[in-house]
């Protein structure tokens, strides 16, 4: 096996111009954040108190009363008072801590739906040459994974590296003020600590990126097996395949072990430094004591402090690569949101009102390539007079799709125009556009809602009525009325449960419900039983009558009803007439009707 | 634990490993309770105030580090010896469901899908692991601890042993309530992680139909609210995090606070000593963590179970195609195929109907038919990828069950209709099928197999690695890839079952015609949607819906106008079409 590239590549933890701009998502949640602080502060500080009361009581009524200074009930009273501030400080303490934890939380959430939506809406936006380009996994990855990272960066960074200071420097803080020498002493081991910790950071790192790629290849090569397993079994390679993935479990071992191994020495090490600090304690801590310096409830609370230090300077390495990665994600998201790939709109669109719209459709001369110069169309032109039906025919790659896309402004031509009514459509809103021109496409496009909103396709301005009557008309509301709540059924998975001739008979309603000038149809290949078949021809005469139309045709009955056929073959116009014209004519189109592959 | 008993039948070997960690185990967890003791002699000391005795102070502090040096020792030696078995018998149990797998016919893995199978061997090995590995180390730990603990405690004080075992048990139960929910409210967050990837995809995918609709608003609006359910899923999850973690701290404070209320009174009274009750804490807070890992241990024992029983389920399964008990003696194959009447039904719907066809050694047989008309079926009898019934197949004149799997498809090259080529170098897909393979070999089974003029374009020829990581060939390079992998074994029996559909007319018949000179002396069985393709056979037959409807050599079909000749028309209106430029 040769090397396997590295998904990740990591860079700066901390990049002024990116955590500026994230800082700007945040900004809108300016209340939480300053909530989240100040829960944080409290936290830091109550954290502490209990420790602070242990030394009081220590050195204070317990003291006192084994001295006999102060009586039973002073003792008790004393020590009661003490239980009850600490009980407070729990309570405080409990409340404080989940009000944090679930503003901090909700924040991040927030800023992520909206990052989130913003980079969607932004790859919406961008045109189908975008998406030729890059892989939906690839752009699934952006919305999904990207975006999570930037949330742990903000909910898990940035606050917790800001909690992280606070504890340590609180520590720090409390020991200098009981007995700053001792303080001095224990701090030299700080230092040492957070080496040893961030030492542990990217070794363990390193290891998990080891333990990835050994699984990504245990995974890979399982899934290749199961996919090829005849394969395998055809050449008799059972024996050498189980071996191979012998090997790779022994790597991935390996890597495991690696990682394993770190785990061991730091966790031992993290007591070893508890040890030693325990013993510099002890050891100089007694100095103290001889001197009067130092009460024996103040060297409790020394250990108390010590014994909680070792949390947060284990936390503060961990955010480093917390932040790295999210540094990296969000490059990749600013990257996606500055593209402006975007199918160009004009500054004052022509209005494209119902009134006065012919449908008049024209290609003059059109070149089209999906990338560099291998045309797709070349020198189209034809004409559809308003109200006249033309059936586009040819081969699979004949460039008959191509046609509907432009027509659609998915992409833009290289040369020649495209006319409607006899303007450019790039003079067009193209949004507007797009609504004017009613398109029926094979794979008929249903959403989540119910059979009536698929009709409407959103549109409250028509009427429930009218939508009825278009699916009444199509030849659709006898199935329609058969499903379990009629109208109002809803569609489910995208309308897995519809059959071909069903979705076709929806989307034919959809088109006349719209009542366009302009219907574009892609007729469905996939076959249809006999009785479908019939009210499927029976709805489109229907649909086609008194609009322009343009039909990719795939039946016979179909191209018939159509006032002229256009044969196209290799990108290129060949043959145009009438159905009985074309066969006298014994060229493509003749070949194509005897193949059945029209 | 009988649950686990597949896994645990791969114990034995690392016994002596084991034996080892639980002895480090016992040696860390032993300093680790009886450091506090020290500590409380030490505070004991102290508590003299001024007289305190400094030497008294520098055993201590000496006897710590010592000890602790120890006690990292043996926890090094915990953590390395039990978490590397555990991860050792994860290796051991995904071995075994992989080599499982490869004895499954394909009835198997017909009704699977891929991404099921996936996880028994990844995420279901993995569950089984946390839970024999931490799982059985943390528990091992809590077992061991506490009741030395409590007899520490119990030593210096029974009253205050008992306040403070109080809050610990509080600790125990609310992880065993909770972190079941947790794991509801971590899939529910799964869930909707996985919606949001669907809802992303379907998207981007039909980007094409968004646009003609102009749907780009209601897909946003669509998008923004499975992001919304993402982010209810999420604080579901951080609703109960924020009671947990809050709820363990203050069940941790009240701990102290009993201990202070009630231990500095006894202090006070002179009953403990200010070091008991520092040991005292200290033992508590050794025992936090303990006490989690009962609750958060039974979840990971419950969820291995349920993994354990899946993996089970598929190591119960058992090939439908095995070895026969006397197979007949390996020795060199002729060629000569017979199908005698066979009928083949799968999963109770005849395939195959009354075939009967002889391929003397060394001739060809073309199979045509539409898809589904059981073509591949028959070939796939051949190589015995389902079970063959006795008396129906024979290979040079011996019923086909009576040979060792090994031995049959060692003496046929297929190259299937679907081609699978594996992420590994040229070289490796080609020599596939062998053991050891010479240059000249895999260049003369590139050559015939019209390779030769691609690897030009390859970066490391032979060497450049294919598939997802590596240069993705075309559909036509593929195809004469596998066929190259077929004939470089040199055997007497050469099944192409469509194998040519993305390769281009002249280059297929270029293959041909090599093939015909290499193919001399063995049998051929072709099976193709191409006339071109098949018209030099010996034999042609016509299947459809699983019988032979025709017969014959190319001419005596063209001229008996049914089936094989209407086929013969068409493709030639296709190669008229096809040259109008």
């Amino acid at each position: 096996m040769t090397d396997w590239p590295e998904d990740e590549t990591l860079g700066k933890a901390y990049d002024a111009t990116l955590i500026r701009r994230l800082l700007r998502y945040v900004r809108p949640y300016r209340g939480l954040v300053g909530l989240a602080s100040i829960f944080l502060l409290v936290i830091s500080f109550l954290d502490l108190v209990p420790f602070e009361l242990i030394k009081l009581a220590v050195d204070g009524p317990i003291a006192a009363y084994l001295k006999s200074e102060i009586g039973r009930d002073g003792f008790l009273s004393e020590l009661t008072n003490l239980t009850l501030i600490f009980g407070g400080v729990v309570l405080i303490g409990f409340v404080t801590r989940g009000a944090h934890m679930w503003t901090v939380e909700y924040l991040g959430q927030r800023v992520m739906v909206d990052i989130r939506r913003e980079v969607f809406t932004k790859v919406q936006r961008l045109s189908l040459r975008f998406f030729d380009r890059n892989p939906v996994g690839r752009l699934v990855t952006r919305v999904v994974s990207d975006v999570e990272a930037l949330y742990q960066a903000l909910s898990m960074g940035i606050v917790s590296i800001f909690g992280d200071l606070v504890k340590i420097v609180a520590i720090v803080a409390v020991l200098l003020f009981i007995n700053w020498g001792l303080a001095l002493w224990m701090s030299a081991l700080l230092p040492l600590m957070f080496a040893v910790s961030l030492r542990f950071r990217n070794k363990a790192r390193q290891g998990y990126r080891n333990v990835r790629r050994e699984v990504a290849r245990v995974n890979a090569t399982v899934q290749e097996s199961i996919t090829g397993m005849r394969v395998i079994q055809i050449f008799s390679r059972e024996k050498r395949a189980a071996a191979e993935l012998e090997g790779l479990s022994d790597d991935l071992y390996r890597a495991h072990a690696g990682t394993i191994l770190h785990f061991a020495w730091f966790f031992p090490a993290v007591e070893l430094f508890f040890a030693l600090a325990q013993a510099l304690l002890i050891y100089v801590g007694a100095r103290y004591v001889v001197n009067a310096e130092l009460t024996v409830g103040e060297f409790m609370q020394f250990w108390f402090m010590i014994s909680l230090i070792f949390e947060p300077i284990r936390n503060l390495s961990e955010q480093y690569n917390v932040m790295q990665s999210a540094m990296a994600s969000s490059e990749r998201l600013f990257k996606i949101l500055d593209r402006d790939e975007l199918v160009a709109n004009p500054a004052r669109p022509l209005p494209l009102t119902t009134e006065g719209f012919r449908g008049e459709i024209e290609f003059e001369h059109v070149w089209f390539a999906y990338r560099g110069e291998n045309w797709v169309l070349e020198d189209v032109s034809f004409k559809a007079e308003a109200g006249s039906s033309i059936a586009l025919v040819g081969a699979t790659g004949a460039g008959k799709t191509s046609i509907i896309s432009l027509i659609s402004r998915l992409y833009d031509v290289q040369r020649g125009r495209i006319l409607l009514d006899g303007k450019d459509i790039l003079e067009y809103d193209k949004y507007e556009l797009r609504r004017t021109i009613s398109v029926v496409l094979q794979d008929v496009f249903l959403f989540a809602g119910d059979v009536l909103e698929n009709i409407r396709l959103g549109k409250s301005e028509i009427p429930e009525e009218r939508a009825i009557e278009a699916a009444r008309a199509v030849n659709a509301s006898r199935f329609i009325e058969k499903l379990d709540g009629g109208y109002r059924a809803p569609v489910l998975e995208r309308g897995a449960t519809l059959s071909v001739g069903q979705k076709q008979l929806l989307a034919f309603a959809r088109a006349l419900a719209f009542d366009p000038r302009v219907l574009i149809l892609d007729e469905a290949t996939s076959s249809i039983d006999t009785e479908t078949e019939v009210l499927i021809q029976g709805a489109l005469t229907r649909l086609m009558k008194g609009r322009t139309s343009l039909i990719i045709a795939h039946r016979l009955s179909t191209i018939r009803s159509c006032d002229r056929i256009l044969v196209m073959h290799h990108g290129r116009i060949r043959e145009s007439g009438t159905h009985r014209e074309l066969i006298r004519k014994d060229g493509i189109y003749h070949r194509l009707y005897e193949l059945q592959a029209l | 634990m009988k649950r686990f008993r597949t896994i645990l039948a791969f114990v034995p070997r690392y016994k002596r490993t084991i034996i080892f960690g639980f002895l480090c185990l016992m040696g860390s967890r032993g300093i680790a309770l009886y450091l506090p003791q020290i500590l409380r002699r030490a505070v004991n000391e102290i508590d003299r105030g001024e007289n305190l005795d400094l030497s008294v102070m520098g055993e201590a502090a000496l006897a710590i580090i010592v000890l602790s040096v120890f006690l990292a020792m043996f926890h090094f030696g915990m953590r390395w010896f039990l978490i590397t078995t555990s991860r050792k018998l994860e290796r051991d149990l995904r071995n075994r469901i992989y080599s499982h797998l490869l004895t499954l016919t394909s009835s198997f893995f017909h009704h699977r899908a891929t991404g099921d199978l996936m996880s028994r061997a990844s995420s279901d090995v993995e569950q089984v692991r946390q839970a024999l590995g931490p799982g059985v180390m943390y528990i091992s730990n809590t077992i061991f601890m506490v009741p030395i603990a409590l007899v520490l405690m119990l030593g210096m004080s029974a009253p205050l042993t008992l306040f403070s075992l109080i809050p610990l048990l509080g600790i125990a139960v609310l992880t065993k309530l909770l972190a079941p929910r947790m794991h509801v409210h971590s899939k529910r967050v799964q869930e909707a992680a996985a919606d949001l990837s669907t809802r992303a995809q379907e998207s981007f995918a039909g980007a094409r139909v968004v646009k003609v609709f102009a749907r780009e608003e209601n897909e946003i609006e669509e998008f923004g609210k499975v992001a919304g359910g993402y982010l209810d899923a999420s604080m579901g999850m951080a609703r109960l995090r924020a009671v947990l973690r809050p709820s363990l701290q203050a069940l941790e404070g009240i701990g102290s606070l009993v201990l202070l209320l009630v231990g500095g009174r006894y202090v006070g009274e002179a009953e403990l000593t200010i070091g008991d009750l520092l040991a005292f804490f200290a033992y508590q807070r050794m025992l936090i963590w303990p006490m989690i890992a009962v609750g958060w241990v039974i979840a990971l024992f419950q969820r291995g179970a349920a993994a354990m029983a899946l993996i089970d389920e598929i190591l119960a399964v058992g090939p439908d195609v095995r070895d026969p008990d006397d197979p007949i003696e390996e020795g060199p194959i002729r060629g000569e195929i017979e199908f005698r009447d066979l009928t083949f039904a799968y999963n109770g719907s005849p395939v195959l109907e009354n075939i009967s066809v002889k391929v003397p050694a060394g001739t060809s047989l073309a199979i045509v038919g539409h898809t589904g008309s059981g073509k591949s079926t028959l070939v796939e009898l051949l190589l015995h990828m389902y079970p063959v019934p006795s008396g129906a197949v024979f290979i040079d004149g011996v019923d086909l069950n009576r040979y060792a799997l090994r031995h049959l498809r060692g003496a046929i090259g297929y190259v299937p209709q679907e081609t699978v080529l594996f992420s590994n170098t040229l070289r490796a897909n080609i020599t596939f099928g062998l053991d050891h393979a010479t240059e000249e070999e895999v260049v003369a089974a590139a050559a015939r197999s019209r390779l030769s003029a691609d690897l030009e374009d390859l970066p490391k020829g032979f060497d450049t690695m294919l598939g997802e990581r590596g240069v993705n060939l075309s559909g036509g390079q593929k195809q004469r890839a596998a066929l190259a992998r077929a004939i470089i074994r040199n055997p007497p029996i050469l099944i192409l079952d469509d194998s040519f559909s993305s390769v281009d007319t002249g280059t297929e018949e270029e293959i041909l015609r090599e093939l015909r000179e290499v193919m001399r002396e063995r049998t051929t069985i072709l099976i193709s949607h191409r006339v071109s393709t098949v018209q030099n056979a010996d034999r042609i037959i016509v299947l459809e819906e699983g019988r032979i409807v025709e017969a014959g050599s190319h001419a005596e079909l063209l001229g008996l106008g049914g089936n094989y000749a209407e086929m013969e028309r068409l493709q030639r209106l296709e190669d008229e079409l096809e040259s109008l430029k």
